[in-house]
């Protein structure tokens, strides 16, 4: 390959000497037409990597970044683990040593990291397994929300003409509605519980998903790809899901990342409230509302699951940020 | 965690240990001045015949006299009824009225507004909640009420014929003669109450009538040593003075500011900075101000708290496991460590502020209670092997209200029956009419409720149970228990109702309607300005004998 390469370069005096030589009159025939250099055009110099690969390895060369996913990682590490390696249970009381601060040992030598509450729970129990269901509930109920806007998004904005002017204008009613009235009503009538949380608000929290599915959908489907796969004879559902749902994945994910943090604020609101779930489970909320009775001679009751949802919810919220970032072509180095 | 009625009515017999609970002597004081206290909510109905609750009650006492009024030991006294004589079988009451009661705008009070005012209160289309109670003690209220179903019956000729028979009657204008249907002693201290106080008719028509009287300060009329001078519905409310009242003289304080802060902790910061002078306090805020040395008070507000059984669902239907779970939950250690102050764990059904405490010393401690739950645990298999059941199968819910104490408490009790019994019992917290909705539907296993007394006698309580009773939400039937109490009703002589009652108290005991837990006593702390409070079982908040330093 290499002789190949040498026997091309022609002429072979180096450029002083075409400089020297210029008195010397070059014909055509001093030059030979080698044609392009197939092989080096073809060469891969870099590794080739994926739309979403590239956005994730500029996302971890944030350092920002990078600290959230950790913190966050952090947290549900401990949501999931904490209640099952504790020694207490969330719904045991300690009667005889209520409101106790950190690192209290009672008389027979148990401890309680972060103390008891005004019945004798045990406050760093509580406070993860109240960490399991505000994450469960914002995770299942964000996921359920992601899936049906998905679907209608996707088909309203496919579909177009009256099909997507019937669609949106469903959206637009019960996105009328203040979506914390719709919840309230709700969780009346149905019995307390996570499902019900859960439901109560995927009722609701799907509309924002489905508006923006569509709108990227409509801006994608007259595209060249979508008019090929066309020609070429898919049906529509195939079109959806293999090429346009694939194509809005970065801007729902970048949602999906910014939802989580205010259904888990939605559930501590609804808990505090006392829309939450029923005793003796715990979430973050509930656990707040406990504290705040105590507040002024306890802070930390209140404190604790207040700093864990501010925590939680900036991590989110940051993380989405910086999602949309490293998926913006734009800011594309 | 309210009561089921939030009513209270003062009453007779003097309680021997009058809880005169003032903030300081009240020595060197001077009348005149201005004091702030917190009422907690706004009062829900001031219209004096239809009232019900205890926080219009606190704003009512000060504004309005009926007959008779609660004097500084909780006995009937004087009211706009000057004196009155009795008839030989107790029956019949004549009462003779001060000429000089007058109403806020001058006109003088006749019998003829009290016979208007207990027309109306036993009208039953008006829709007094409370009317059915003392309809049982007035001759013809019973009929009438029957008769007044709609307005259309009240017109009718069998209504007027009603209206014509009852037992109050207006001699001339200031004599009033009331009949009784049985010997009660506690008839004059009833007459106390708000319910039963005078309304002009020529006023109430004028300020217009059951859908405007009582609905803000200037539709409303007073007979009481204060007036409503101002009322911002959910903020505030002013009362001053009344020049109309024949005792005014008696009376210190010129104005009284009422605040309605729901929450505790902004009010103990009103308090902290001078702004209010009197709040009550929650647990941990008693705790606290204790530990510091504050003048914290305390009363007995005169309400047991229990679990009320559903004797119509499986399980709950048989005595044995209702006695269970009754023992199956450590009372102490829930007042010690949960309501945090000087609340005591019941010993009978009968709370300990009526009569000042003799009956419930005669009845004697029916609840051995202690930390050994093996029996308990044996009585509730028992039971439910009779039932059919097992500790798998049985799983009761229990409905309570909405709220931080309540969530505790049901936290607690929850957490107590598990452990001591191995019940596995859920939680079902509603909203307070909710709860009361579904109690007198009867669609419940175990209600957290509350009673608080009406009047200062232990029927009060006791009567509450009587098969159909209005209140026996758990449809609980004793054909032995309803005989004590019809006796009892009309019983003159004294020793032998009382063992008649104390009869009822034991099968109380020995068949459990109920699950007594706890007698409540409640804190507050005055600023060092406001001396002389009073605060009872039966007037929860009195400022009349108030005066500021």
């Amino acid at each position: 390959m290499k002789k190949r390469n040498k026997k091309a370069i022609i002429p072979t005096a180096n450029v002083n000497e075409i400089a020297y030589a210029c008195d010397e009159v070059l014909s055509a025939d001093d030059f030979t037409w080698v044609g392009a250099d197939v092989d080096k055009s073809n060469t891969i110099v870099r590794e080739s990597v994926s739309y979403f690969k590239d956005a994730m390895h500029r996302l971890f060369q944030d350092k920002v970044a990078v600290f959230l996913v950790v913190m966050l990682g952090i947290i549900l590490f401990c949501a999931v683990v904490m209640p099952m390696i504790s020694p207490y249970t969330f719904n045991e009381l300690h009667s005889d040593h209520t409101n106790q601060g950190f690192f209290f040992t009672a008389p027979d030598g148990h401890m309680h990291i972060f103390g008891t509450d005004s019945l004798g729970g045990d406050t760093w129990t509580r406070l993860w397994h109240g960490g399991r269901i505000s994450l469960t509930i914002a995770f299942v109920a964000v996921g359920i929300n992601c899936i049906i806007g998905i679907i209608y998004g996707g088909i309203s904005g496919y579909f177009g003409g009256m099909v997507d002017n019937i669609m949106m204008r469903i959206v637009e009613i019960i996105g009328g509605i203040p979506y914390l009235l719709v919840i309230i009503l709700l969780m009346t009538i149905m019995t307390k519980g996570i499902g019900t949380i859960i439901i109560a608000y995927a009722m609701v929290g799907w509309v924002g998903m489905a508006r923006l599915v569509r709108g990227q959908v409509i801006q994608l489907k007259e595209q060249e790809f979508i008019i090929s796969a066309q020609t070429m004879g898919a049906g529509s559902f195939r079109i959806l899901l293999k090429h346009l749902v694939p194509n809005t994945l970065s801007v729902i994910i970048v949602n999906l990342t910014l939802a989580i943090p205010s259904a888990i604020f939605t559930e501590a609101y609804l808990s505090f409230i006392g829309l939450g779930v029923p005793i003796p489970q715990a979430s973050w909320g509930t656990l707040a509302n406990d504290g705040i009775t105590v507040f002024r001679y306890y802070p930390e009751q209140l404190m604790l699951p207040a700093l864990l949802i501010s925590l939680t919810m900036l991590g989110f919220n940051l993380l989405g940020d910086k999602l949309r970032d490293a998926f913006d072509p734009k800011l594309r180095r | 965690m309210k009561m089921a009625k939030l009513g209270k009515l003062a009453l007779s017999f003097s309680l021997g240990l009058t809880l005169l609970a003032g903030c300081g002597g009240s020595g060197g004081t001077t009348s005149g001045g201005e004091v702030t206290i917190n009422l907690g909510s706004e009062p829900p109905e001031m219209n004096s015949f239809l009232n019900t609750d205890s926080t219009s009650g606190n704003v009512l006492r000060h504004v309005i006299v009926g007959l008779t009024t609660l004097d500084q030991n909780d006995e009937a006294a004087p009211g706009v009824a000057e004196s009155w004589t009795t008839s030989e079988d107790g029956l019949t009451y004549t009462f003779k009225l001060r000429a000089d009661a007058k109403w806020n705008n001058g006109d003088v009070i006749t019998a003829n507004d009290f016979v208007f005012a207990w027309n109306q209160l036993f009208s039953t289309y008006n829709g007094a909640d409370y009317a059915s109670t003392w309809a049982v003690m007035f001759e013809g209220a019973e009929e009438l009420m029957a008769a007044t179903q709609t307005e259309e019956d009240a017109k009718s000729e069998a209504g007027q014929a009603a209206y014509a028979n009852v037992g109050w009657k207006a001699l001339d204008d200031s004599t009033l003669e009331v009949k009784f249907t049985g010997p009660y002693p506690y008839a004059l201290s009833v007459l106390a109450f708000y319910n039963l106080a005078p309304i002009s008719e020529k006023l109430y028509n004028e300020y217009g009538g059951i859908d405007y009287y009582g609905k803000e300060a200037d539709k409303m009329a007073y007979n009481g040593p204060y007036t409503v001078t101002q009322w911002v519905h959910e903020d505030s409310l002013v009362m001053e003075k009344n020049p109309n009242y024949w005792d005014a003289d008696s009376i210190n304080i010129e104005k009284i500011n009422c605040r309605m802060i729901k929450d505790t902790g902004a009010a103990l910061n009103e308090f902290e900075n001078g702004t209010i002078d009197m709040i009550g306090l929650n647990g941990e805020q008693a705790k606290d101000y204790r530990a510091k040395g504050e003048n914290v008070q305390s009363f007995d507000d005169g309400s047991i708290w229990y679990l009320e059984f559903n004797t119509k669902r499986a399980g709950m239907n048989n005595a044995k496991v209702r006695k269970a779970l009754t023992l199956g939950v450590d009372v102490e250690q829930y007042v010690a460590n949960v309501v945090l102050n000087e609340s005591k764990p019941a010993q009978s059904f009968t709370a300990t502020s009526v009569n000042g405490g003799e009956f419930s010393e005669k009845v004697g401690t029916v609840w051995n209670r202690s930390n050994d739950y093996t029996e308990a645990k044996k009585l509730l298999e028992e039971g439910l092997a009779e039932e059919g059941l097992t500790l798998d199968t049985f799983k009761p819910v229990l409905v309570g209200d909405v709220g931080d104490t309540g969530k505790k408490t049901y936290q607690f009790v929850q957490e107590q029956l598990k452990k001591n019994l191995g019940v596995t019992m859920e939680i079902d917290q509603v909203e307070f009419k909710t709860r009361l909705q579904r109690m007198s539907d009867g669609d419940f296993d175990i209600v957290w409720a509350g009673w608080s007394c009406d009047y200062n006698d232990p029927m009060s309580y006791l009567d509450l149970w009587i098969t159909d009773g209005g209140n026996n939400h758990g449809k609980w039937s004793n054909a032995e228990y309803d005989a004590l109490i019809k006796a009892a009703y009309m019983e003159k002589d004294v020793e032998k109702r009382t063992q008649e009652l104390l009869d009822a108290e034991k099968i109380i005991a020995e068949e459990v309607p109920i699950g007594p837990m706890y007698y409540r006593q409640k804190d507050y702390i005055c600023s060092d300005k406001l001396v002389g409070v009073q605060r009872t079982a039966f007037r929860e908040i009195d400022l009349r004998f108030a005066s500021v330093k």
